[in-house]
């Protein structure tokens, strides 16, 4: 799982552990030497990673091959935010999020290849957004590299069936994560229009996030692929259009 | 397994109080899959169908038949009304539907009528009759086809019904309450009797032409269905997951 210490990513990390996973969390926040977690009964092992850096991508799933000898599920998630009104955008806030997005997915992807070409249950879940479907003001760089997931998501299922990977991803809608409580407080995310255009009227809790990955990832998704997932409590559809 | 014609009060009241899920098509492939797997999970279920169940279900005292027919514009509420007085409804999978296959041109107005009454005017009267009764975190799951999101040559009317029900979920969507759901699954081609004569003519392009390079089976449409209806699809609503082995995007 790249991504996997925060948010989503660790609500995600925690459900493979609980199911009895092993789980290799790529993180750029973990310390420099591998570690492995001992609360866990060895079963977590946290990589030091920056998924832009091609040849450190490379290295980490090197790791994690020696470690357990292969991989059968790879988790994208692996984010930041580079919120701006377009016209002032600054190229290096573009360029971050599409290298961590959207380039640090593909790395991870080609660096997991051969090990889940080995695999006989093997399954990307990467993770977009419903930024990946809508139009958001001041989330141009978001926007463009959450459908650039999709796209990638799509072209991988195809590419990849061939060798039994499935690859299909999870569009979440507004979740509940120390982030959206952050942007909230400091006054730049009102939830009440969100939840009153949202069917379920709610935030999701980041563990529903991580119940739909695992449903991909898992053997009840066997003809699922290339498919994106939406988990927004139904906020896309926006039927209420009109009102 | 209660093979009595018709569901009756008692009948269903004799189980234990555990959650009761409503199969239509329950006796079809797809639909006695996803009856199979509630059955496993101690529910009752009622398959509503004008099939008996085949000779290989697994007997069950939970798995409740009821002769059902999806063209029959009482069908639906007798089927509620059947229901004990406290039982709500947890999970509703409405699997019944037919698939006629005619070039467009030679369709009848009845063969367009009698498609649409089975696979999308029977979803409607069965939701309107069920709302009452749903849970509060009640499941719905309808289905609709690939050719719902990418029409059929020969299937005009089948795939108009489908893509019917897509547009019918997403605007009952608003409607439920709670913290109740609705979602369709889009299967791909399924082997089944349903896809025979399709697989028949054209099997050889259909595989070429999906990424998995196989059928699927009505225990991997089962299953996301199940999926569906499952505490771990709590955010999941007024979604299509299509469950073709990568058909569409190829």
């Amino acid at each position: 799982m790249t991504g996997g210490k925060s948010g989503i990513g660790q609500a995600c990390t925690d459900a493979l552990l609980d199911q009895g996973h092993r789980v290799a969390v790529l993180d750029i926040s973990n310390d420099t030497a591998p570690q492995i977690d001992s609360d866990t009964q060895a079963q977590l092992l946290n990589l030091r990673c920056d998924v832009r850096d091609r040849q450190a991508v490379f290295e980490a799933f090197a790791a994690v091959q020696d470690q357990w000898g292969g991989c059968d599920v790879l988790i994208n998630s692996a984010g930041i935010a580079r919120p701006g009104p377009s016209e002032t955008l600054r190229p290096e806030d573009w360029n971050v999020m599409v290298d961590v997005h959207l380039t640090g997915a593909m790395w991870a992807c080609q660096a997991a290849f051969p090990a889940l070409a080995a695999s006989d249950r093997a399954a990307i879940v990467n993770i977009s957004s419903v930024a990946g479907r809508m139009g958001m003001p001041h989330r141009a760089s978001y926007n463009a590299v959450k459908a650039g997931i999709e796209g990638l998501t799509r072209s991988l299922a195809v590419e990849w069936a061939p060798h039994g990977i499935r690859c299909n991803a999870v569009a979440p809608g507004y979740v509940d994560t120390s982030f959206t409580q952050l942007l909230e407080e400091s006054g730049q995310l009102d939830k009440a229009p969100i939840v009153s255009r949202t069917p379920l009227h709610r935030f999701a809790h980041p563990t529903e996030i991580a119940e739909s990955i695992l449903f991909l990832a898992s053997s009840a998704a066997s003809f699922v692929t290339g498919h994106t997932l939406v988990v927004d409590g139904g906020l896309t559809i926006d039927g209420a259009w009109y009102e | 397994m209660n093979t009595n014609d018709q569901l009756t009060k008692s009948t269903l009241a004799m189980g234990s109080n555990s959650p009761v899920a409503v199969v239509t098509g329950g006796n079809g492939s797809i639909g006695r899959a996803v009856a199979e797997l509630f059955l496993g999970k101690g529910m009752r279920v009622v398959s509503a169908d004008r099939q008996p169940p085949p000779q290989d279900a697994t007997p069950s005292g939970n798995d409740l038949q009821m002769h059902y027919e999806a063209d029959d514009r009482e069908g639906a509420q007798k089927l509620v009304e059947a229901l004990p007085d406290d039982a709500a409804i947890q999970h509703l999978v409405l699997a019944a539907g037919i698939y006629p296959e005619r070039e467009f041109a030679r369709i009848s107005e009845v063969e367009w009528q009698d498609c649409l009454d089975i696979n999308l005017t029977a979803v409607y009267r069965l939701l309107i009759a069920a709302l009452p009764r749903l849970a509060p975190d009640a499941s719905i799951v309808l289905i609709s086809s690939i050719a719902g999101l990418r029409g059929s040559k020969g299937h005009a009317h089948y795939a108009a019904s489908k893509a019917g029900l897509l547009g019918l979920m997403r605007s009952v969507m608003w409607e439920l309450g709670g913290q109740r759901r609705i979602n369709t699954v889009s299967p791909g081609i399924i082997e089944n009797r349903m896809t025979q004569s399709l697989r028949d003519g054209a099997g050889a392009t259909i595989l070429t032409s999906t990424p998995l390079g196989r059928y699927g089976t009505p225990a991997e449409v089962a299953a996301v269905i199940d999926f569906l209806c499952s505490p771990g699809a709590s955010f999941v609503h007024g979604e299509n997951i299509s469950v073709n082995g990568g058909f569409y995007v190829n």
